[in-house]
């Protein structure tokens, strides 16, 4: 009788293994569902890095625009020839903010351009501006050897800022 | 289950991203227009900024140059002013201020004469530079130039041979060409003997003369060329009466004359030269033109009538023929 109801162990293991039908309903669920939460906390992290590389780089893009448009500089005089061939500017940061560093200066006619790198910036009184940039309400000039003498005629000079900026100024020689 | 989980999650996920960047947006997007807006403020400020200088008078000696004057602040809004600049362009070299300060609330005024006259070293002037030309202009804070009211004062009164320095007292003047007058100081001389003006070189100040009587007539004229050029006026230049009468007779014209200290018309005539920034008293009283006939006197036209005044100078600049026409005043003869 017992032999009827208790098939032998190396068919019970067959038929455990061959069997088509689920384990269980719960434990395919529950399997189901920790693959989704992990799935969709993978793509919560991935979304959250990329919008916080998204967030940084449109961050700095407006920090950046923000702080060119509170730029202001003013030519308060330029002058020509004095010694010869020699271009002064005399400038004011009028602007909200400090730290404006002159990056390039170009003077141009309608067929010529002489670009300029990072100009050497001295106090009105002539003295070296020690970090090389003008704050709020600062004054400061810069003094452009030109390889010959310019030929009469109208001359632009723009003055452009490491944040970009550009600022111009017109002479006439 | 697991459908409601993810999709749960999705929503999540697309919430909080999207909520996360859009307020992050909008707070930068707030953050720029606040900038914008204080820019635009800033500008709107500087376009506001409005002084007026006045009664300016320049003294320069020894490398110094002394600007007095009165500074206005005609606008709404709060000025101050960090700077001057002066350049003298007789010799282009310029100068500046630094430490000028002046703060002017709206509707302010500020003297800086005497002891506050304000001082700008300029290079390469030496001695009395008196008659240099200089321009000035004031930096504010906020980066508006102002320029000062005009160039230094052209007129170095020269009545021909007498050296007055006289102010130029900010007088309206006409500028044409080459050539600038005095408006205000016109004047007409009556005679005191045939050949001799009467209180000579003032004469009398005035836009009404007496009609059908013998007159003289005096004007400043100063040569404010551009290209730093010296004229010479011939005894061909002369003043010129036009009626609005359709009879042309009834115009009538004074040509140059040479004049001595004491008022006294030379019978021959002696080219006036003009420098540049040098004013010098013209006198018109011959009938006509003393370089060819000499000196006759000239009266005026029969009265009640207003005329208008032309100046008719001819001549060289620099060597070169020149003329010039210029419509000056105009007087009623009484």
């Amino acid at each position: 009788m017992a032999t009827r109801h208790n098939p032998p162990m190396a068919r019970r293991i067959s038929r455990t293994i061959f069997n088509r039908r689920a384990v269980s309903n719960a434990i395919s669920a529950t399997i189901l569902t920790g693959a989704v939460i992990t799935l969709s906390l993978a793509v919560f992290a991935w979304s959250q890095s990329r919008s916080q590389d998204y967030s940084k780089d449109f961050s700095e893009t407006v920090d950046g625009e923000t702080a060119k448009l509170k730029e202001k500089l003013v030519f308060e005089y330029v002058s020509y020839g004095d010694p010869s061939s020699d271009i002064l500017a005399y400038l004011l940061n009028c602007g909200t903010i400090d730290d404006v560093e002159i990056k390039s200066v170009f003077v141009t006619n309608d067929t010529w351009l002489q670009h300029f790198s990072t100009p050497l910036l001295n106090f009105l009184d002539g003295t070296e501006i020690p970090d090389q940039d003008l704050d709020v309400n600062e004054e400061g000039y810069f003094v452009l050897s030109l390889p010959s003498n310019l030929t009469s005629g109208y001359y632009n000079i723009r003055v452009v800022t490491a944040r970009g900026a550009a600022f111009d100024a017109k002479i006439v020689v | 289950m697991s459908s409601v989980i993810g999709a749960v999650f999705l929503i999540l996920v697309i919430f909080m991203i999207t909520t996360n960047v859009l307020l992050w947006s909008f707070s930068k997007s707030a953050q720029y227009n606040q900038a914008l807006m204080e820019r635009n403020e800033e500008e709107a400020n500087r376009n506001a900024e409005k002084i007026a200088v006045s009664d300016l008078n320049y003294t320069a000696e020894d490398g110094l140059v002394h600007l007095q004057g009165v500074v206005t602040n005609e606008s709404p809004v709060p000025v101050q002013i960090t700077t001057l600049w002066v350049l003298d362009k007789t010799t282009q070299k310029h100068g500046f201020n630094d430490l000028v300060d002046i703060n002017l609330k709206a509707g302010d005024s500020f003297n800086f004469t005497g002891s506050q006259a304000l001082t700008v070293a300029v290079d390469g002037l030496v001695g009395d530079n008196s008659t240099n030309a200089f321009t000035s202009w004031f930096v504010t804070a906020r980066g508006n130039l102002i320029p000062l009211e005009e160039e230094r004062k052209w007129i170095q009164y020269n009545y021909t041979t007498i050296n007055i320095t006289e102010p130029s007292g900010g007088n309206p003047k006409v500028i044409i060409g080459s050539l600038m007058l005095d408006l205000e100081t016109f004047r007409y001389f009556p005679y005191a003997s045939s050949n001799k003006l009467s209180n000579y070189p003032a004469g009398i100040r005035g836009y009404n003369v007496p009609g059908a009587t013998e007159m003289a007539f005096g004007c400043l004229v100063t040569n404010v060329d551009p290209a730093n050029r010296s004229i010479v006026l011939d005894s061909h230049s002369l003043m010129w009466f036009t009626l609005p009468v359709s009879d042309v007779p009834h115009n009538r014209w004074w040509y140059t004359v040479a004049v001595a200290e004491d008022g006294t018309i030379s019978t021959s005539y002696s080219d006036v030269v003009l420098e540049r920034g040098q004013t010098k008293l013209i006198v018109f009283a011959s009938s006509a033109d003393t370089g060819d006939t000499g000196f006759s006197r000239q009266s005026t036209p029969k009265g009640s009538v207003s005329v208008s005044v032309f100046l008719l100078f001819h001549g060289t600049i620099e060597g070169e023929p020149w003329g010039q026409n210029i419509p000056f005043v105009s007087v009623y003869v009484e």
